[in-house]
């Protein structure tokens, strides 16, 4: 055989083209390929004879490549016949000084057969992309132990799941407020514009129908698309997360379908938060006066001294026994004498400084734990307490009430410990000689 | 091929740990872009800055033919973006880098890290858009945009031409796909058949253009789905549109376009063909921005 008909008798389509990718030879096996003649191919560029997404993958990848690189092997390139259709093939390409030579193979049977371990792939990739989503969501969501940090675990995760330019949470409690708890929100508080239904918005023109003003901020933000998925607990509306893209997408069945469970998930694990919240507040505060109960001052004081030893720092406990609430009860019945506990823990309050703790220790009984404290400011403190408490009460006019008052007031040195308890029964006993020596007073120790 | 569930991230992306998984709204201020982009500054150092970035499918090894053009006269800096060529891979965070405004961020990283100003940004394909959104968040930081074969939008729209339709970009993911599902990098070695001797492999996917192909996919999608029409409108820095012939990516219709909707923009037709005519026709590209800056 000659060399010539060797060239066309390959069993392999053979094209030579300029650098630019122009045809400047090919061979009878590449003619009968494609259904065009050798006349038709000769100056025709290459990629013009690729199916569309091939001749993008052509141009912007194999010709680099080509380029810098000197030859390409196996690239997957389809074929568009003259007869429109295609041949999947693959190729091999080199160039040689001025010239790009091209070896191309039938490669229909291997393409159907990766076609459908690739259709497999992505079948399977994507449930296995929405499983481990939903895991690691949940792992999320489940260590999350305040509002806080599920909002920013839920946050975090759609951001991640679905590749979002951003994400807001919002949580609304019992003000019925939306606060932004996570992410943040190009537009401001979306909540306006929304109704408690799930909104998906693809793009600008769907948000004009919404809203004008929305539409207008979309644009002033670089907002192309955006979705807002309420999390809604049995007792209503909890919260709202809002997802922004910068790009226009479209949200479809599965967007949405993943979206909805990871908002379900984070629904479920806020009101078990929540539940828990008002547990651990009911196990450490009284029920009357919404005080600390007696629990959580034993924790608090334990905190406040291991803290003053630490900063050398003086801190004082008050301890308030009130005078007269027997009679209270005794004239008037329990529910006033409940009243005027309440009363008096609120006038307790405002007499204290913010960072105190207030306790309800027992019956009429009150421990102040201040560590906040300033020079000669235990003796106004104890006389501010005691004038409040003095002062008439509105419901019970005709019994009146004081309160005898022990302050144990400690300044930790190193040969100067105490125990929580040692500080409280110097409190307690203070209080006691006060109440001994006529009530209605206050008698401070140091240690 | 159904595409409807592309829209959720792939596997390979979600376990990639995003910088934003923690903390979502802390930037890290102490991000180093010298090496998450690859930055590499040449060329002469009290020179106008030159930025030249490349774009969809290759690094920046495209410009390897042009920029040392420049080396005498300017401040040459090259970089890639993150997911191509020797960018850290693990800065790409999807959320990110699923519009051309992450992308601009980066090129404003990049002007704020070297502290450049006056500067000359030459992007070539998608790189030409990056660079109109970076030069309209900071029009002061950039004396010259040189847009090489640039489109704003790759789909058709009523009243508009881009070259393409959905289904078309859907068949590019799919040629994408095509070809690196036998050729990605962990089977590169084997075909080779040296499995013993990795580093024949590594060159061989190492040397150009070296892509991940996760990352492949979405900044397809990213590239050829985006719609930045309206930011052309917005431009203000002086604009040099470089187009060739017989584009299939960006045709020169797209590119007049470009130029009738950059107000005072200039318009060269390249006597180049094809989409990467820094590659396949360097002098060209050359002479016709040398001619624009003189």
């Amino acid at each position: 055989m000659t060399p010539a008909s060797l060239y066309d008798a390959a069993p392999c389509g053979l094209l030579t083209t300029s650098l630019d990718g122009s045809i400047v030879t090919v061979n009878a096996t590449f003619e009968a390929w494609t259904g065009y003649s050798s006349a038709e191919l000769v100056g025709r560029n290459v990629a013009q004879l690729l199916e569309v997404g091939s001749r993008m993958f052509f141009e912007t990848r194999h010709f680099p490549t080509l380029r810098l690189q000197g030859d390409v092997r196996a690239m997957a390139l389809t074929l568009e016949r003259a007869d429109g259709s295609h041949l999947a093939t693959l190729a091999n390409s080199s160039l040689r000084g001025d010239s790009i030579h091209l070896a191309i193979f039938d490669a229909t049977e291997r393409t159907e057969y990766e076609r459908e371990l690739l259709t497999a792939r992505r079948t399977s990739e994507a449930s296995e992309s929405r499983v481990r989503v939903l895991q690691s969501a949940a792992g999320a969501f489940g260590s999350s132990e305040t509002e806080g940090e599920l909002a920013l675990a839920l946050a975090s995760s759609v951001r991640t799941a679905f590749a979002a330019t951003s994400t807001a949470v919002w949580i609304i409690d019992d003000s019925a407020q939306p606060e932004l708890r996570a992410g943040s929100s190009p537009l401001g508080d979306l909540t306006r514009f929304f109704d408690g239904e799930v909104t998906r918005i693809e793009n600008v023109a769907q948000a004009r129908e919404i809203s004008a003003s929305l539409a207008d901020e979309m644009e002033a933000t670089r907002t192309a698309s955006l979705s807002v998925h309420p999390l809604i607990a049995p007792q209503g509306l909890v919260g709202v997360i809002s997802t922004f893209f910068s790009r226009e997408r479209q949200m479809d069945v599965a967007y949405n379908d993943l979206h909805e469970a990871l908002a379900r998930q984070a629904t479920e694990v806020l009101v078990r938060v929540r539940l828990q919240q008002q547990l651990r507040h009911i196990a450490l505060h009284d029920k009357l006066t919404g005080l600390a109960n007696r629990d959580l001052l034993q924790y608090r004081l334990n905190e406040a001294l291991a803290q003053s030893v630490r900063s050398s720092e003086t801190m004082a406990v008050f301890f308030l026994d009130l005078d007269g609430f027997k009679a209270v009860n005794d004239s008037y019945d329990h529910s006033t004498g409940d009243a005027v506990l309440v009363e008096a823990a609120r006038r307790i309050v405002a007499v204290a400084h913010n960072s105190d703790v207030v306790a309800r220790f027992g019956g009429d009984e009150f421990v102040v734990l201040c560590t906040d404290v300033v020079e000669n400011g235990i003796d106004a403190m104890a006389e501010a307490m005691g004038a409040a408490i003095r002062a008439p009460y509105a419901l019970a006019p005709d019994a009146p009430v004081s309160a005898s008052i022990g302050v144990a007031v400690y300044t930790p040195s190193p040969n100067n410990l105490v125990t929580s308890d040692e500080l409280l029964n110097l409190a307690d006993d203070a209080m006691y000689t006060a109440k001994g020596s006529g009530k209605n007073r206050a008698v401070i120790r140091t240690l | 091929m159904s595409c409807n569930l592309d829209e959720i991230m792939p596997l390979r992306l979600i376990l990639r740990p995003a910088p934003g998984d923690v903390r979502i709204e802390v930037m890290d201020q102490t991000v180093d872009v010298v090496s998450r982009n690859n930055v590499r500054v040449i060329g002469n150092p009290d020179g106008r800055p030159m930025i030249f970035a490349h774009g969809f499918g290759c690094s920046q090894e495209t410009w390897r033919h042009v920029a040392p053009a420049f080396l005498d006269d300017y401040r040459v800096v090259l970089f890639d973006h993150v997911g191509a060529g020797h960018s850290d891979l693990s800065a790409y965070d999807a959320g990110k880098y699923d519009s051309l405004d992450g992308y601009a961020s980066d090129v404003l990283d990049i002007v704020d890290q070297l502290e450049l100003d006056d500067v000359i940004f030459v992007g070539h394909s998608v790189s030409a858009m990056i660079g109109v959104l970076a030069a309209n968040q900071r029009p002061d930081a950039f004396g010259e945009l040189i847009l090489v074969g640039p489109s704003p939008r790759y789909v058709d729209d009523i009243g508009y031409t881009g070259g393409f339709s959905q289904p078309d970009i859907e068949s590019l993911l799919d040629s994408l796909d095509a070809n690196y599902l036998g050729w990605s990098s962990t089977m590169a070695p084997i075909i080779m058949g040296n499995p013993d001797r990795p580093q024949l492999g590594d060159e061989l996917t190492e040397s150009f253009c070296t892509i991940d192909p996760a990352i492949a996919r979405h900044f397809a999608r990213v590239t050829f789905l985006s719609d930045n029409r309206r930011d052309l409108g917005r431009v203000t820095v002086p604009t040099l549109i470089l187009q060739s012939d017989d584009d299939v990516i960006s045709p020169t219709v797209v590119g007049e376009y470009v130029h009738d909707n950059i107000a005072g923009s200039t318009f060269v037709m390249l006597s180049a063909t094809g989409h990467i005519p820094n590659l396949s026709a360097a002098d060209d590209v050359i002479r016709a921005i040398r001619n624009y800056l003189r």
